[in-house]
């Protein structure tokens, strides 16, 4: 199991998370659906150890983030909804190389690149130039490269597509779509989550409304 | 190559004398080598305005001491701009390292450069909005019951802001 959550509780001012059980497995692609403040980023950030729990259990990798977030890092990347959170180097090509340098992946640093730049070729035209200088449309391919160099197991991704134009969101999903590992998705775009994803969660005021496939969701709510 | 060497050694020097003659002399040389690089005279003014709300937070119950810190603050803004001129911050890290500061030195310093940027996106970003508000036709603009929440609220944002971006650095092992 790949994310394996119980009875999790997280308790802000005026907003409660409640997740009874949530389960998922190798290579599954989950899409987190629902409304502005339903509890989608919320979800990802207890599941990432961002947020404070007050009850309840994550394993990520058979491991709790709390304490042992370091065993499962480079297993995981996160694709931030704000590209400008993502690229903290001076270069987009530092970015890249920032996570694989940190875990001392067993590759090169020309082998590294060689392979994002299979899956992302528009990098390649961004590598020297500094985040600062890049469209937005730029920094959320380039921020999404940085969580691709470790060729991680989970990819955690908060509103890919927020903010892009159509051709920008093709593109993106192009990429997403040539992704092999498991892949957890928060977004609105449910046109697009609907083609790269099989199962949706549906979060309503902190809550899991609908666990379930594409014809049982298009039942239950359309 | 030499003027940024002596702009090094003049920095260093200007750091540890406190006479205040020798220290007028060395802003002299500083503002002539930069008028010989060419450099913008707005972006200068800019970089040096930025200081100063600083320099009264740190040294406002003593002229004395602001004139001092104001003097040497205007030395390094001065110098710095010779020294960094026409040269990447990948490059500055690698001085950095050939000098043999310590590796955090750089990367924070190469951290506040990135994040400049962004500060500076978010400042433009409230000055506009204030702007299309209307906010510049008030009558006392330096009313705290604006710009105290203006501010309050920039700091707001970035603290969160940083806090977010330390965690996705924690991600990547840092």
């Amino acid at each position: 199991m790949v994310i394996k959550i119980e009875n999790l509780l997280v308790k802000r001012k005026i907003f409660k998370l409640q997740i009874d059980k949530l389960l998922v497995g190798q290579s599954q692609r989950v899409a987190l659906l629902g409304h502005n403040g339903s509890g989608k980023s919320t979800l990802i950030a207890a599941m990432l150890n961002f947020e404070k729990r007050a009850a309840g259990e994550v394993k990520i990798f058979g491991h709790d983030p709390r304490g042992e977030l370091k065993k499962v890092l480079p297993l995981l990347s996160y694709v931030p909804q704000n590209p400008d959170e993502g690229l903290f180097c001076s270069t987009v090509r530092e970015d890249i190389l920032f996570a694989p340098h940190n875990f001392s992946l067993p590759y090169t640093d020309s082998e590294i690149l060689k392979k994002v730049l299979e899956k992302i070729p528009v990098v390649e035209a961004l590598l020297d130039r500094p985040p600062h200088e890049l469209s937005y449309g730029e920094k959320k391919v380039a921020v999404l490269a940085t969580a691709l160099a470790t060729n991680p197991k989970l990819l955690i991704m908060d509103e890919p597509f927020s903010m892009l134009d159509c051709r920008q969101k093709d593109n993106l999903e192009k990429i997403i779509t040539l992704y092999e590992g498991t892949l957890v998705i928060a977004s609105h775009e449910h046109d697009r989550v609907a083609r790269l994803c099989k199962r949706f969660l549906v979060l309503q005021e902190g809550m899991v409304v609908f666990d379930g496939g594409m014809d049982d969701l298009s039942e239950a709510f359309f | 190559m030499v003027v940024k060497t002596v702009s090094l050694l003049l920095l260093f020097v200007a750091l540890l004398v406190s006479n205040t003659f020798f220290l007028l002399v060395i802003l002299v040389v500083a503002l002539g080598l930069l008028i010989a690089r060419k450099f913008s005279v707005s972006m200068f003014l800019n970089r040096v305005l930025l200081l100063f709300p600083f320099l009264i937070a740190i040294s406002i119950f003593n002229v004395k001491m602001f004139l001092m810190i104001a003097l040497r603050g205007v030395i390094a803004i001065t110098l710095l701009a010779v020294i960094t001129d026409g040269l990447s911050i990948s490059s500055l890290k690698q001085i950095f390292r050939a000098l043999k500061f310590p590796d955090y030195f750089s990367e924070i310093f190469a951290l506040a450069f990135r994040y400049s940027f962004s500060l500076t996106e978010e400042i433009l970003l409230l000055k506009r909005c204030f702007y299309l508000r209307g906010g510049f036709h008030r009558k006392n603009l330096l009313h705290s019951s604006i710009l105290g929440p203006i501010v309050g609220h920039f700091f707001v944002r970035t603290y969160y802001k940083s806090k977010r971006i330390y965690f996705i650095m924690k991600l990547r092992g840092f």
